[in-house]
């Protein structure tokens, strides 16, 4: 099947079906109105304890969000949006436009089907378009959105205030600008290295970015034991974190999710994370570039080596956990950054329907390495003309970048 | 017993290694030792708890069955890096009781362990040398650790080797929606005995790199005792009616990591074995 199928689809059938199994059963319903009042504290919660007498976290949550990652220009200084934004946003569900940090692979997926509706002469329902007969083939590898919980925040980023990505440093503008001088002159794929980490089955997103669900992989799983929380993760593997005040590996161990250790915190989880690799997806969640699901563009250079990254997960009620995770990388950004967002219990799970994650197996199928080495060997000059494309669009970002740095050292008076 | 100084003297605490081999040239476990050694219970439960970094220490992943040392495949380039150590094999009478079709089937895969079509990516050749998950119970005698995290209602079991891991639950078995290259577990208490019944494979894993092989009617069966503080006596039932004429087992002893800074740490091999699954794409046609 992957044969057929773009190298960014490229997932084994097991990841399908669980598609298919979170879409086929559960009837599309609207946000409960109380899911909109998941920013309130957490007040007097008392959350459930294991036999051990530590907050209970464990189940298969839902970690998918709408909030996007920066607050969109139309929200001004607004941390929340009125109801009414909330259900126009509801009514576009995936399609995200609001969104500056969507999967626009997943997105344009989306919007096909949805044109493909509208030519079926169907009644619009008021629902998601994605979610009908006729869009089969696309929705068939994303989870149904019209099961997620949404917030009324209007960004992910809650610090700054702004609701803004902080600026790249110099440095990391200067790291940025000599990977694309590096690359110049190679097409889409002389080689697999060409490729991005999450087609080449390395790292999907890479922490924090693979902490937030995607339409194809929402759930992540929480097993506890006495001294230590496992998070099955839905690409391909399981971050076991210590319950432990044990040292960090020396500095020569890197790895691509880095090492973690956790404690309790009162009600909350809170787990810090070092020893990442130098690579660029550690730092931005869930970030597509023009190819969306592919991370073969990058927008955001990262160091990993001065990572540190510090998560949050409270019990908020039956049905939520919060959860928090704050990005200090001082070679990367001129600041630490927090997000939040709300993990809901999935609610397929939770009706005894589905009782773990399923297997990824991503690299044991990976045809789309295959494939794409030997079409850019069969046509060379469309594998560098795609090429030269994405550098251009990479580097209209890292402009803005740029000019994003420059307004903020003239704010600082630097 | 077997070849612990050549594999590995860094595992268990000398101190522990004598009763260690007592207890797993036995064989079975004998209502005496289960009455000789308790297990510490998971905290508020009644259940032993397994909690911990295990390793085999056999060399079954070259043979499951009895092995001489030999030359490894590229002695040229690796010296003996590559070189295959001498082993006792892990199954029960030393015999594979396979229908006479699928010996042939052994050999060629053998033949081919390291061939490389890219066509048939995923099924010519070792999947370990591909990164590939390692299936079960290949996965438990791989030379890498792997980590048991155990609740009250299920088990994971993290291994080191290319972030292959099973969720196990242990209420009510589930029959495999699909099919896995780890399978579909289900997991239940026989007194302190951990019996995982995995179903729902598919044809593409090996048991080691010797070419044993199944089909995707393999069943495994896998009991996990606790002996000492220290060890777990593994057994695993093998049944597969394409590939065999009747069930087959294995048994190894199961090391605790007792190292004070003892954690799983990260081999996705993907990225090592790129080189060896694209380059000949590659070179081919400069």
């Amino acid at each position: 099947m992957t044969h057929r199928l773009p190298v960014a689809l490229a997932i084994g059938t097991a990841a399908a079906w669980l598609a298919v199994a979170a879409t086929s059963g559960q009837a599309p319903t609207e946000p409960a109105a109380d899911a909109r009042k998941q920013e309130a504290p957490a007040g007097d919660y008392k959350p459930p304890m294991t036999p051990w007498g530590h907050p209970d976290l464990q189940g298969l949550w839902d970690t998918r969000t709408f909030t996007p990652l920066e607050r969109p220009a139309a929200f001004g200084g607004r941390e929340f949006m009125t109801e009414k934004e909330a259900a126009d946003r509801d009514r576009l569900g995936l399609r995200r436009v609001q969104s500056g940090d969507e999967d626009e692979l997943g997105s344009d997926l989306i919007e096909q089907d949805v044109r493909r509706y509208a030519a079926a002469d169907r009644p619009d329902d008021g629902r998601v378009g994605y979610r009908i007969a006729g869009a089969e083939y696309n929705a068939f590898w994303s989870a149904d959105p019209t099961v997620a919980k949404a917030s009324l925040r209007t960004s992910q980023i809650i610090d700054p205030p702004d609701g803004r990505m902080p600026p790249l440093t110099r440095e990391a503008l200067a790291t940025w600008e000599a990977r694309e001088t590096a690359r110049k002159g190679r097409s889409q794929a002389d080689d697999w290295e060409d490729r991005g980490l999450s087609e080449r089955c390395i790292v999907r997103n890479g922490l924090p970015g693979e902490m937030r669900g995607d339409t194809q992989q929402p759930l992540k799983e929480i097993i506890q034991a006495p001294g230590h929380v496992a998070i099955v993760m839905p690409y391909g593997y399981v971050r076991i974190i210590p319950l432990a005040s044990t040292p960090h590996p020396g500095s020569r161990i890197r790895q691509w999710n880095g090492d973690s250790r956790g404690r309790w915190e009162g009600n909350s989880l809170v787990v810090e994370t070092t020893n990442f690799k130098n690579t660029i997806k550690n730092v931005v969640p869930g970030h597509g570039g023009p190819f969306g699901g592919s991370d073969h563009v990058h927008y955001y250079p990262g160091t990993g080596e001065t990572l540190r990254l510090v998560e949050r997960f409270t019990r908020q009620d039956a049905e939520t956990i919060e959860y928090r995770y704050t990005v200090e990388d001082p070679k990367v950004f001129v600041r630490p950054w927090t997000t939040v967002v709300y993990w809901n219990l999935d609610a397929w799970s939770a009706q005894g329907k589905q009782d773990r994650l399923f297997e990824y197996a991503c690299h044991e199928h990976n045809y789309g390495i295959v494939n794409a080495i030997r079409g850019a060997r069969a046509d060379r000059k469309w594998a560098l003309g795609e090429a030269a494309r994405e550098m251009n669009l990479r580097r209209k970002e890292m402009q803005a970048k740029r000019e994003l740095l420059a307004r903020w050292e003239e704010s600082k008076g630097r | 017993m077997r070849n612990w100084v050549g594999v590995s003297g860094w595992i268990v605490a000398l101190a522990v290694s004598g009763l260690a081999a007592f207890a797993c040239s036995s064989g079975e476990r004998t209502a005496e030792e289960g009455a000789a050694y308790r297990a510490p219970r998971l905290a508020g439960t009644e259940r032993p708890d397994l909690t911990g970094i295990w390793q085999a220490m056999v060399t079954a992943n070259w043979d499951i069955q009895d092995h001489s040392a030999s030359e490894g495949p590229f002695a040229r380039m690796l010296g003996i890096w590559g070189a295959q150590p001498p082993g006792q094999g892990i199954v029960e009478g030393d015999e594979i009781p396979y229908r006479p079709e699928a010996l042939a089937k052994r050999e060629e895969n053998f033949k081919r362990r390291l061939a490389i079509d890219h066509d048939n990516l995923n099924t010519v050749g070792d999947p370990e040398a591909k990164c590939y998950l390692p299936g079960v119970p290949r996965a438990t005698y791989l030379p890498f650790p792997f980590q048991i995290v155990q609740s009250t209602d299920r088990i994971v079991i993290a291994y080191e080797y290319a972030g292959a891991s099973r969720t196990i639950p242990l209420g009510k078995p589930t029959e495999p929606p699909v099919d896995f290259w780890m399978g579909w577990s289900n997991g239940s208490w026989d007194g302190d005995t951990l019996v995982v019944d995995v179903k729902g494979f598919n044809d593409m894993t090996w048991f080691d790199r010797a070419g044993n092989f199944h089909s995707d009617a393999l069943h495994v069966v896998e009991r996990y005792t606790p002996m000492t503080p220290y060890h777990l006596m593994y057994e695993a039932t093998i049944e597969d009616p394409k590939v065999f004429t009747r069930p087959w087992k294995m048994r190894m002893p199961l090391y605790r990591r007792v190292e004070a800074n003892a954690q799983l740490l990260e081999f996705k091999c993907v990225d090592l074995s790129e080189e060896y699954l694209y380059g000949g794409l590659v070179k081919a046609t400069q």
